[in-house]
């Protein structure tokens, strides 16, 4: 594989050293030069003056040791004189050694000439003064030696000014110098700087913009959009990246399409399977619009077209019990106040059909609710079969009823002694006889009660009633009972609660049979404790009995509504008042259900419609 | 000594009722078909006929529409004790003349008290 993205950075780093790398170059060279003018003027001037002045005081010391000398002839200011003279002569020999300005060798021969003058004079005076006057003496110093000394004197000023004024000149250049470097050198760390921006301005973008490329088409690819190509310009390890990236997209696509084929032969499998179960079926999803019918639940409503997916199931199938079902699923799918099966009518070929609907919310894992599921059961034959036992019941009770006459009347009649006198025990007996005929009675009565209810006969008689009005009745019924056994019974009531449209016998006997269960499975010990209550929601009224008794076994619990079952076999009834409630609360559109838990107690909900405003009877 | 006159086809409710009755000192009188109690009634002349609905020989409804277009006994009145407990039967019991209705079965008490409602009035 090619390392050129590596190169490349490299690459950018090695110029990016190299325009630094230059720019410190001329830095040192700007350095150097500025070094060497001062060395210059060290070199060439500083040296020279040092000898222009050592000259002018050696020169004066001279002058002086002359002047003394004028004055007392002795040995000691010609040695003076001499002294300086080889002092004046050394600096002079210096001087000549670094001769660097214009003009500099003239005024240094014009030293040497006058200065060698200038001592040719003093010896000729040193001659004179032993055989002329001091006044001679002295007019030989002040017109020929002292113009003399003057004028080395002033020649050697004059190699001090010089060099002093050169040096002065050489100090400027030097500024020049240094200003040059520092603008050169600003110069070109500017010019460093913007090929730098250039460089990494250039070697990011052409690093980043394919990135920015691969995001975008990763973003679609996650989208679900796989047909995604990267166009590969170069053969750096970006263009290597963009060709293993179409690579893997393409990939993607072939097994995106198999997934599908995969998942498409499962739908097959699975609608098959729905297809072929005998009973009917039927899907829709949370807006009621129909996902699946399988063949069965197509000859049920038969429905011919094929058409029916996406569809609004009432458009599909138009029976209200059954959308009101799927409506009670729907509206509040978590809720068990909802009716988990109804049973419906179609008119079909031989007469009326029943069919059982079982309802069931879908839920994804997540617990959101998707759609509802129903599973539609022909019970046309179980309907017929109930039907013959209903009337073979209701013909038996009803067989019952002569005989359970005359027993009535002939215990009557023992009772009353009108035949006779009756000993203790014999009356003990007879009582026996009357109260199970009482209960035999009474069970013949609920069997009709029920079969009447069940076949639709029982008329009902539907009044604007208020459900407190039937709580405060409880109160009274039950007051006597509830003392006997010290417990309680509390009742909640909102406010402003609204009619239900009921025959009030009847609910009035629902809710004394549920009261009058609560009390044979309370505690008799004072704790026992029952609430009734009613609340409002969504239309309906939802009425409720609860005790803290013993509650009922999860055995017996889905079939307390059943016809027989008793909770405790020992507790006496026939068990058919609950199946009474659930019919008469059925006749009235409710619902009833039950929720108990052993130890804890048991609680009866029942449904009644509110009465919508308006809708006054 | 009021007078009762029992119709009924079953022998053991016709013994009860009967000895209860006469039991609470009233003179009884059954029959066992439809058309022996009519012509018993006009020759018993009871204060009070309890007559059941279901018989051998002919409907109660029948009898009772007899009995209410015969001179001599529509005066009676007619009590239907029967094991019958719908609302039709009661109104068409009452259609057909019945004063009242009791339902087997039925306790020996209410009887007492129906029949001697309904002779009071009389």
């Amino acid at each position: 594989m090619k390392k050129s993205l590596k190169l490349k950075i490299i690459f950018a780093f090695l110029l990016m050293l190299l325009i630094f790398t230059a720019s410190n170059v001329w830095v040192i060279i700007s350095l150097n030069s500025l070094s060497k003018s001062i060395d210059n003027i060290m070199e060439s001037n500083y040296r020279s003056i040092e000898a222009a002045q050592n000259m002018i005081i050696a020169i004066e010391r001279q002058d002086s040791a002359e002047l003394a000398h004028m004055f007392s002839q002795s040995d000691l200011t010609v040695n003076a004189f001499n002294e300086n003279e080889k002092i004046f002569l050394t600096w002079l020999a210096r001087a000549e050694d670094n001769i660097t300005e214009e003009g500099e060798s003239e005024i240094l021969s014009e030293i040497n000439s006058s200065y060698a003058d200038y001592i040719n004079h003093f010896q000729k005076m040193i001659s004179l003064d032993s055989q002329s006057n001091s006044k001679e003496l002295n007019d030989f110093y002040y017109n020929e030696v002292l113009p003399l000394f003057d004028k080395t004197k002033k020649a050697s000023r004059d190699l001090l000014n010089l060099n002093q004024s050169s040096m002065l000149a050489k100090k400027d250049f030097a500024h020049a110098t240094a200003k040059n470097a520092t603008i050169s050198t600003l110069f070109m760390s500017s010019i460093s700087i913007i090929l730098g921006l250039v460089v990494v301005t250039v070697l990011s973008n052409k690093i980043v913009k394919p990135l920015y490329d691969l995001i975008d088409k990763t973003k679609k690819i996650s989208e679900g959009n796989y047909h995604q190509k990267l166009t590969v310009t170069g053969d750096d390890e970006i263009a290597e990246l963009a060709k293993e990236y179409n690579i893997m997209a393409a990939k993607l696509v072939y097994y995106d399409e198999t997934n599908i084929n995969n998942l498409m032969e499962e739908k097959n499998k699975s609608e098959a399977i729905v297809n072929s179960i005998s009973e009917g079926i039927i899907v829709t999803d949370d807006q009621y619009r129909v996902k699946t019918i399988n063949q069965n639940a197509r000859v049920i409503f038969k429905i011919n077209s094929s058409d029916y997916a996406g569809r609004h199931l009432l458009e599909v199938i138009y029976n209200q019990a059954l959308f009101e079902l799927f409506k009670g699923i729907s509206e509040n799918p978590k809720n068990y106040y909802t009716p988990k099966y109804g049973d419906i009518e179609i008119l079909g070929e031989n007469g009326l059909e029943y069919f059982r609907v079982n309802v069931s919310p879908i839920k994804m894992n997540t617990g959101e609710f998707m759609g509802t599921i129903a599973l539609i059961q022909d019970i046309t034959k179980l309907m017929e079969v109930d039907q013959m036992k209903s009337s073979f019941v209701s013909t038996v009770s009803h067989e019952f009823r002569t005989p359970l006459t005359s027993i009535t009347m002939s215990v009557g009649l023992l009772l009353e002694e009108i035949s006779g006198v009756l000993s203790e025990q014999q009356r003990d007996l007879v009582e026996v006889i009357k109260e199970d005929s009482e209960r035999l009675n009474k069970i013949v009565e609920d069997l009709l009660d029920l079969s009447k209810l069940e076949s639709g006969k029982m008329q009902m008689d539907l009044q604007k009633h208020h459900i407190k009005d039937i709580f405060d009745y409880m109160k009274k019924l039950f007051k006597l009972q509830l003392e006997d056994i010290q417990a309680e019974m509390t009742v909640t009531c909102p406010e402003n609660l609204s009619f239900v449209n009921i025959d009030i016998n009847k609910i009035t006997w629902v809710m004394s049979n549920l009261i009058g269960n609560a009390l044979r499975y309370i505690n008799k010990d004072g704790s026992g404790l029952i609430e009734l209550s009613v609340h409002e929601v969504s239309g309906k009224q939802i009425v409720s009995v609860k005790d803290n008794g013993s509650g009922i076994s999860d055995s017996v619990l889905p079939h307390v509504f059943d016809k027989f079952v008793q909770g405790n076999s020992h507790k006496g009834g026939a068990g058919l008042g609950l199946t009474i409630c659930k019919e008469i609360v059925k006749a009235h559109g409710g619902d009833i259900w039950v929720e108990s838990r052993l130890n804890e107690g048991t609680t009866f909900f029942f449904s009644l419609k509110t009465l919508q405003q308006g809708e006054n009877k | 000594m009021n007078k009762i006159l029992v119709i009924d086809d079953e022998v053991n409710i016709i013994k009860a009722v009967s000895m209860y009755l006469e039991g609470h000192h009233y003179e009884v009188v059954s029959v066992l078909e439809g058309l022996e109690g009519i012509n018993e009634a006009k020759n018993f002349l009871p204060d009070l006929i309890l007559l059941d609905l279901i018989l051998p020989d002919m409907d109660g409804f029948l009898v009772c529409q007899a009995l209410k277009s015969n001179i001599t006994t529509n005066d009676i009145p007619v009590v239907v004790m029967s094991a019958k407990s719908q609302e039709c039967d009661k109104v068409k019991a009452k259609e057909c003349g019945a004063i009242d209705y009791i339902v087997k079965p039925f306790k020996p008490e209410m009887l007492i008290e129906t029949i001697q409602k309904h002779i009071k009035e009389n």
